[in-house]
């Protein structure tokens, strides 16, 4: 077959999927299925990273008590198919969360699947082993550049040594469905890719999810650090290339790509979770959709101390139902729209009503 | 980091597959050797059918179960199931989850045989 024969077929192949996908995110707008529940267990953090989701260093704020969690955790186990459900907790650095242990033992037991993300600093062989004990099935460990520059985004120094540390000791303990690396890339670490794959390709973790840095939480402080229209296509061309070498290195969830890349440079095509799968409860007990969501009177659907999470899921959350694009001129206008229907939510600026990246122009072009 | 075993990136996946389709209906003759019977192989055929109508070469059959594999492997990457479209790796079930299994017994229960 020629060449641009064969690319012409897998570029129908594509659209035929994406078009599939689109009615299904449709009747998953009348249907959600919830998927992943997040748990913010804490704001504390050891860490002081730039560009840090929900700016939560210095804030010495734990979660909720571990009684509401429990009495969380049994409402849904009540109320959903907890087979289909992955607890994922996150933070700040959910293991300063004073009852970390007793909690997810207590999920385990009830049956839940969960796992973690962590800066992986406090994972000592003691912490790996009790994490496997406690049913953790994965794990994402944050790791943002060779060890001066992880060391100088999270602002500690010894931060890259304790949490390469963390991994090898989860990779010792063994047991695990899962471990992965996620690294966050902007504009001042992207000449390290190369360096960082060959450092963790003779670690033996899963997979390496790399993702570009967005503008949210505190990373809007530094503009400079964004990535530019050539970093971003050197990192989708270095992701599809290792996956062409059948490496496990994936992009993360955000973003629509374009029929070129889209299914290259991760497994799946673009759907926004949040609100169909996706539901989170934040530290003060308030419920939204992905974590990453800026925070807002319109985001935010309601609080556990007020309604019933089951409730909320099933009564709100008609924010998340419906496509961004509808909201602003030009995407309603992109042939891309149905694909892409206004990208990820937490890419979304809630006061220009417009999307923060577009990939449009960046990756793929549209007539 | 642990070697898929396959590609990962879906275009690259879909050539692979196709190469190995062309290369499985295009055999060349210097590469894979000729016909057993030293005739081409529209005659080969004919003449296998006449004497023994229901048995096979070993060459075609193996070509038909390559054809069969590969066909399948195709099918595999095209098919597109909307309601798996998730990163199950690290934020979804793994594929042989079961809740049975999602227990240690020996922390949290007594073990089956106990009197």
């Amino acid at each position: 077959m020629r060449k641009d024969s064969m690319e012409d077929s897998i570029r129908q192949f594509k659209a035929q999927h994406m078009d599939q996908l689109k009615e299904y995110r449709e009747q998953l707008f009348h249907a959600p299925q919830l998927r992943q529940l997040f748990f913010e267990l804490t704001l504390r953090c050891n860490e002081q990273c730039f560009h840090c989701g929900s700016r939560c260093t210095g804030r010495e704020i734990d979660g909720l008590p571990m009684e509401k969690y429990q009495e969380i955790l049994d409402e849904v186990k009540e109320n959903f198919d907890i087979s289909r459900v992955q607890l994922c907790v996150t933070g700040g650095e959910p293991l300063l969360y004073g009852d970390f242990f007793a909690l997810m033992n207590y999920a385990h037991k009830l049956g839940y699947r969960w796992g973690m993300t962590s800066n992986g600093t406090l994972i000592t062989r003691e912490v790996a082993h009790q994490l496997r004990e406690a049913g953790m099935g994965t794990i994402s460990i944050s790791i943002d550049g060779l060890e001066e520059t992880h060391d100088r985004f999270r602002n500690r120094k010894g931060a890259w040594r304790k949490a390469m540390e963390g991994i090898q000791n989860l990779i010792d303990e063994g047991g695990f469905h899962a471990i992965q690396v996620t690294s966050v890339m902007n504009h001042e670490n992207i000449s390290e890719l190369e360096e960082m794959y060959e450092m963790f390709l003779d670690m033996d973790i899963d997979s390496w999810r790399v993702i570009g840095l967005e503008p949210i939480g505190r990373a809007l402080e530094y503009p400079e650090r964004m990535l530019t229209k050539e970093d971003q296509l050197r990192l989708f061309s270095f992701i599809k290339e290792k996956r062409e070498d059948e490496m496990p290195v994936t992009y993360g969830c955000s973003h629509y790509l374009g029929l070129d890349w889209e299914r290259e440079v991760r497994d799946w095509y673009f759907l926004c979770n949040a609100g169909i799968y996706v539901a989170s409860i934040m530290a003060n007990g308030d419920v939204g959709a992905c974590l990453d969501i800026e925070r807002r009177e319109e985001t935010i659907q309601g609080n556990v101390y007020e309604d019933r999470f089951t409730d909320i899921w099933n009564d709100r959350f008609q924010i998340f139902r419906s496509r961004l694009s509808r909201r602003n001129a030009s995407c309603k206008m992109c042939p891309a729209e149905k694909w892409c229907s206004g990208g990820a939510f937490h890419s979304w600026d809630y006061d220009k009503n417009e999307q923060m990246i577009c990939m449009k122009d960046i990756l793929f072009s549209v007539t | 980091m642990k070697k898929a075993g396959r590609k990962l990136a879906f275009g690259a996946a879909v050539v692979t597959a196709a190469l190995n389709l062309t290369a499985c209906n295009n055999r060349n003759a210097a590469v894979y050797g000729p016909p057993e019977s030293g005739k081409p192989e529209t005659d080969l055929s004919t003449e296998a059918e006449s004497v023994k109508p229901e048995a096979e070469s070993g060459t075609q059959t193996e070509q038909r179960v390559e054809t069969e594999l590969i066909t399948e492997t195709e099918a595999a990457l095209t098919e597109f199931d909307p309601d798996d479209n998730l990163n199950n790796d690290v934020y979804g079930p793994p594929e042989d989850f079961e809740m049975k299994n999602n227990m240690i017994p020996a922390v949290y229960g007594p073990p089956e045989d106990m009197q």
